[in-house]
């Protein structure tokens, strides 16, 4: 550094802010080229297929003479999939949460909590390896059907999510003040009317924003429930059918596909993007309202 | 109810269910172990595992063959010259090589009913083909240098056509061992009972053609040789549970095969460091980048928190969509195919966020008053961040690239469209490749062996584990 002249680090300096602005601007400038290229490749398709036909028909059909191209079955699917993971994960997450707010001592609770780490760390192919061994053979025997279904996505998905709802939920239920605790038991609530009354209540905000994050995991994820899910390009008129979500149509498809079918699929995409940004968009609302409550 | 007992009650099932946390991390970790190292697969053969004839040879094989044993069919189809390798019966890739004593060469072509080449009748005292040998010796002879006694099964279940006809579209599948016991002492009276047709089960010793085919539901354990000459007879598959290990340092040392259906996985490991490697190259000063930035120039205002919600939507974005963006850019646009290069360059951007959001972190919490004393003493901005802030803040970067490199190995759907699905070892950027988790997508998906898939799991969550605790010791260490 002594070697060199003022003049040479005021250089470097002013180089390495640029470079720094650069480094900085990248996460925005990727989601826009993502948004445009996306939108990009899949807007022909409305030169072929109506956005009525695309969006309300449950007829999947591009290798048929006259191919068709609605993707209605696989957004009902998708939300199917999603909305039963949430409801299967909220009271099992909801439970991990409050309990390692409120009663976190001991082993039990170092145990969970090293439990829902490592839950975390589990790659979803590998979920999807489990759902195929030992959830697809449960929901076989004990609901029938061939196992392959949507019912079993939403199974796995549900335990994918698990650790999003609780890490979320644990931060807003214990931002919640102590007085406020304090005060409820002081008035002769019990634990569980404190937790019920004072506790949910006031952390309500958080912890829906918490789903929702939970609820992108769980419409994005591709690998584990094409493994599960059934993957047939038909409406599943029951959770025990086989089905497919938006981001299967996309994974199946995508290795053969050309022209009008390939930019469907990247309208797909257009689609699921959508659905992303809006859940982003309501976590947001969903926050800030609750900060103004606040 | 009163509110105490609902207190409790409460209370338990918030325990309860806490705990089913716990027991599905057993259940996923616990099964994933078992079946990543043992295997345990159902498999049907011709025979019954016992040998019937009595001829005046035995049969001897080297080791490497991996053979533990041989049936009267496989033997057959290698006397014919049918089967020349050993890959579909023990996976090894290596010639069979088989010689008969010609001291028992009528004895050998009357039992294989099949013309014995002068080529592989070999004298015991001649020197072998140290690999892949089979060889058939007069009984009582020692048996050559390297070679160990081979069991051969030649014992065949033959049936009455009635029994394996189709019936209200169902067919009697494969019988086990215990069943043909069953059948021979009777216990089992019925063809039902095996999900057969209804029929009764009449057990003839050593049947002749004849007999089986006039006697409806009959059945006879015959020999193979016998038996093969025979038409208008049908026989039963075997089936039998074959055990072993799934991990082997085998599995772990040789190259992936025919799309992972042989050999083991050691290429793909080389293919994955390498990746992690090219991922943490390319993100690593572009996220840390972004994280000095903005803790570091950038004011609070719009632009900072254009920046902050850019973050977060890049967190959000579903990995297919990576993967399509990857093979828009950086396999069409940029010409980079499907390789190693477009796939690490996919990934580098999805796991961004990751390494911004811990870096970010722990360079705000660097004490801003060091900073400034250096600039005081005449030290540049960038100088004062090299010098200061980022030695302070190494460990929490650190973390948050470990953290950012367990994402990149599990990951699966960025990379089907972008890194290719070569098994090779990559030879530069742009040639194909492919990881571990997409292998064990792809070997599913393509149908190539479930056991590899699992053994290819255990692995990779042992990877994932190990990564995840030099994390945690590490913010541990922090605090």
């Amino acid at each position: 550094m002594k070697n060199k002249s003022i003049k040479m680090r005021k250089q470097i300096d002013t180089s390495s802010r640029y470079f720094l602005l650069l480094c900085g601007t990248i996460s925005v400038i990727t989601v826009l080229l993502i948004t445009i290229f996306i939108v990009q490749q899949g807007i022909p398709t409305f030169q072929t297929v109506s956005i009525k036909e695309f969006l309300f028909s449950t007829d999947w059909s591009p290798s048929k003479s006259v191919p068709h191209y609605g993707v209605a079955s696989f957004v009902i699917a998708s939300f199917e999939v999603t909305l039963l993971s949430v409801i299967f994960a909220i009271p099992i997450a909801l439970s991990c949460a409050i309990y390692l707010s409120e009663f976190a001592t001991g082993n039990f609770a170092k145990i969970l909590r090293s439990g829902i780490e490592l839950l975390a760390g589990i790659p979803s192919i590998i979920y999807g390896l489990f759902g195929i061994a030992v959830v697809v053979p449960f929901v076989r025997n004990t609901f029938g059907g061939n196992g392959f279904s949507l019912l079993s996505a939403a199974i796995i998905l549900a335990i994918m999510i698990l650790p999003t709802i609780i890490n979320f939920s644990e931060v807003t239920i214990r931002s919640v003040p102590r007085e406020t605790k304090n005060a409820s038991i002081a008035l002769g609530a019990t634990q569980w009317q404190t937790i019920k009354n004072v506790i949910i209540p006031s952390s309500i905000s958080g912890i829906v924003s918490s789903i929702i994050l939970a609820l992108g995991r769980a419409i994005g994820e591709t690998t584990a429930v094409v493994l599960v899910g059934g993957n047939a390009p038909i409406f599943a008129s029951s959770p025990i059918d086989m089905g497919r979500t938006l981001t299967m149509n996309i994974i199946t498809d995508m290795s053969y596909a050309s022209g009008v079918h390939m930019s469907a699929l990247f309208a797909t995409a257009m689609l699921l993007f959508f659905f992303i940004l809006l859940l982003n968009l309501i976590v947001v609302l969903v926050t800030r309202k609750g900060a103004i409550h606040e | 109810m009163n509110r105490k007992t609902t207190n409790t009650l409460a209370l338990s099932i918030i325990k309860i269910l806490s705990a089913i946390t716990i027991a599905l991390l057993v259940i996923i970790l616990g099964y994933l172990i078992y079946r990543g190292v043992w295997y345990q697969n159902q498999k049907e053969g011709e025979v019954l595992p016992i040998t019937t004839s009595e001829e005046d040879f035995s049969l001897y094989a080297t080791k490497d063959t991996k053979l533990s044993f041989i049936s009267w069919y496989t033997l057959f189809s290698i006397a014919k010259g049918r089967e020349r390798t050993l890959r579909t019966l023990t996976q090894v890739n290596e010639k069979i090589h088989f010689y008969v004593d010609p001291e028992v060469k009528e004895e050998a072509e009357a039992y294989l009913l099949t013309p014995i080449k002068d080529t592989a009748l070999v004298n015991k005292d001649t020197t072998f083909e140290p690999k892949g040998g089979i060889y058939l010796l007069k009984k009582g002879k020692t048996p050559p240098h390297g070679y160990t006694s081979l069991p051969l099964y030649d014992t065949v279940v033959a049936v009455n056509n009635s029994v394996t006809t189709l019936f209200n579209n169902r067919k009697i599948g494969s019988v086990t061992e215990e069943q043909v016991k069953d059948l021979q002492n009777g216990t089992i009276t019925n063809w039902k009972t095996l999900g057969g047709p209804d029929e009764e089960v009449t057990f003839i010793d050593n049947a002749t053609n004849a007999q089986l085919q006039h006697t409806k539901g009959s059945v006879s354990i015959l020999n193979a040789n016998v038996f093969a000459e025979e038409h208008g007879i049908d026989h039963l598959s075997i089936s039998r549970v074959e055990k072993g290990l799934n991990i082997t340092w085998e599995y772990l040392t040789t190259n992936a095969e025919e799309s992972g259906a042989f050999g083991g996985i050691f290429s793909i490991l080389i293919n994955t460091l390498l990746m992690i490697l090219l991922v943490l190259f390319i993100a690593t000063p572009i996220g840390v980048g972004s994280a000095i930035y903005l803790s570091m120039y950038a004011k609070n205002g719009p632009f900072k928190s254009l920046i902050r919600s850019g973050i977060d939507v890049l967190a959000g974005v579903p990995s297919i969509i990576f993967g399509l963006f990857g093979m828009l850019v950086f396999v069409q646009l940029f010409h980079l195919s499907f390789s190693l290069i477009s796939g690490s360059l996919t990934l580098s951007l999805m796991i961004l966020p990751t390494i911004i959001r811990t870096s970010e972190e722990s360079i705000n919490s660097v004490d801003k008053n060091t900073v400034n004393a250096s600039r005081g003493l005449g030290a540049t901005k960038i100088e004062s961040i090299t010098s200061i802030v980022l030695p302070a803040a190494k460990k929490g970067i650190i973390t948050g690239l470990i953290l950012a490199m367990g994402r990149a190995l599990g990951e699966t759907a960025a990379l089907v469209f972008t890194i290719g699905s070569s098994t090779n070892i990559a030879t530069g950027l742009t040639s194909s490749s492919r990881v571990l988790a997409q292998h064990i997508y792809l070997t599913i998906i393509e149908g190539q062996s479930i056991d590899k898939a699992f053994a290819s799991a255990l692995i990779l969550i042992i990877l994932e584990l190990i990564i995840n605790s030099i994390a945690k010791k590490m913010l541990r260490g922090e605090k």
